[in-house]
Parts: C-alpha cells; structure tokens; sequence
C-alpha cells in the first residue's frame, strides 16, 4: 500500500474523523456501483449496503491489519453484508440454467447484436441498464457477488477468490455459469423478433 | 445445429473473452463455428455487463445520511470510553 494511503487509515484508526472522511470519498463511488449491482433488484437495499460497509468499516477499522489494501478490505465487507443480507432471505429455487446438468456439451451459439436498437443514446442506456438490472436480480447472490466483482469492478479471480473466500475454480466457475446466464438473458432480450 | 462439445473449451473461452491469450483454443477456433460464435456473444456479454450505467454514483442525500450515521456511532464511541 502506498504510503498516503497508511497514515490515512493510522490516522482514521485514531478517531480522526477527516481522515476517515476522506477514506470515504476515495471508495464511495465503487462501493455504491458494487452494492446497485449485487442488489440489482432493490436500490434501496444497495444503499442500506453502502451505508452499512462504511458503518461496519469505521467500527472495524482497529482489525484492519493493512495485508490487503483498503479497496479490498472495503469490498470484502460489503460483500458479507450482501452475503448476510440474501442468504437469510427464503431462498429462492435455482434459476434452472445454473442447475441444468450438462446437456450432452452442447452450447447453444446465442446472439444478439452489440447494441439493441434504440432510436436514441439515453433510451439505450436506460434499456441496458434494465436488462442488466433484471438479469442480475434473477441470479442468487454468490454469482452476482462473482459477476460484480469480476466483471464490473475488474478484480482478478485471485482477489475475487479472497474476498469471497472462495477458492479460485470455484469463482471461474461462478463466473462462467453467471456470464452463461445473462447472455441467455440479454439474448432473448435484444434478439429481433422472428419475422 | 450440430451437437459439439464446446462445454469442454468454456474455461478456456471465459479466458479469451477476459482478453486472456488461450493458444490450445486459438488453435481451435478456426476450425469451429460454435465456439467463434460462442466467444464472440461472451465478450459481449461481457461488454453489455460492464457498459451498463447501473449504479452511477452515490446521491449526496445518501452521502449525507451516511455522515450522520457515522457521527452518530463516533459520539457513542466516544460516550462509552
Ligand atoms: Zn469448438
């Protein structure tokens, strides 16, 4: 870690609160992006999220032990937040593609085009942003975890690995079922209908 | 569509649309419609993951509301000393 970065947390440890206010500004806009992507289908539980990380981080600042850098650590909280958060909730059946046994290798070669048509740039963006939303919200939330974490934030499968205390196969494979699933998605979303 | 075994190459075709160099599947590729096809709808999956506006950033009412949060349990902190 760089060295602003430590006497920044040393001093927010402390009980500066400008210092941790600063700690704050530095991550806010990734922690919010990462908790509207995990709680895709509720934004007002992705700012319960938000709030909660950086609540939970100022208390548990002192345990911070400065082996992984703050983003990391900030991340990892959330995501334990998400994890309590979801998993409590009366699980609901798995999406059936995550759980259809592997049909004789066979891998439909979808498509759908780079953009969906839309007649203009904020009628594209509000319907990507839909269908990213919806899709999401169908996963459970490990492999929104996974998908965030990877696709969005840019993380390795190694820091994703860590954070969610997972191993790294068991990330990739996540990853690949969860890209799987929302391509099926944004497909059948954005494919012209049949003539 | 042919039956084929692309679940075989998927590790491999995640990699490549992570922009990853996969040899053992660029060898491949060439020879293989359903997978060219199926690397190509992953890297826009992936791109229409990434592209998606969804989050922006925080509201300063929300920014707000977490300050008094904070100020709130700092004060208790204090209190409890
Ligand atoms: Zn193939």
């Amino acid at each position: 870690m760089e060295e602003r970065a430590v006497k920044l947390i040393e001093r927010a440890r402390n009980g500066d609160a400008a210092a941790f206010d600063t700690l704050i500004r530095s991550h806010q806009d990734a922690i919010y992006r990462m908790a509207r992507h995990v709680c895709a289908a509720a934004p007002g539980e992705a700012d319960d999220v938000f709030q909660d990380t950086f609540v939970t981080a100022f208390k548990k600042l002192k345990k911070f032990r400065g082996d992984s850098d703050l983003k990391t650590w900030l991340y990892r909280v959330a995501s334990n937040l998400c994890l309590m958060r979801y998993r409590k909730k009366a699980a609901r059946p798995e999406v059936p593609i995550l759980d259809r046994p592997d049909d004789e290798g066979n891998l439909r070669p979808a498509d759908f085009p780079d953009a969906a048509p839309a007649p203009e740039e904020a009628a594209r963006r509000k319907e990507l942003t839909d269908a990213v939303a919806s899709a999401l919200a169908e996963l459970p939330v490990d492999f929104r975890l996974v998908l965030t974490l990877r696709d969005v934030e840019g993380l390795s499968a190694e820091e994703t690995a860590k954070i969610l205390k997972l191993t790294v196969p068991a990330v990739k494979s996540r990853l690949h079922r969860g890209r799987l699933f929302l391509r099926d998605r944004f497909q059948a979303r954005f494919a012209p209908e049949p003539a | 569509m042919k039956k084929h075994g692309c679940r075989t190459w998927l590790g491999l075709l995640c990699d490549e649309a992570d922009g990853k160099k996969t040899p053992r599947l660029r060898a491949h590729l060439p020879d293989c419609p359903p997978c060219r096809a199926m690397l190509a709808s992953l890297k826009r999956t992936v791109a229409v993951l990434k592209s998606a506006p969804l989050g922006g950033k925080p509201t300063s009412s929300l920014k707000n509301a977490l300050r008094r949060r904070l100020r709130r349990s700092s004060r208790l902190a204090v209190a409890c000393l």
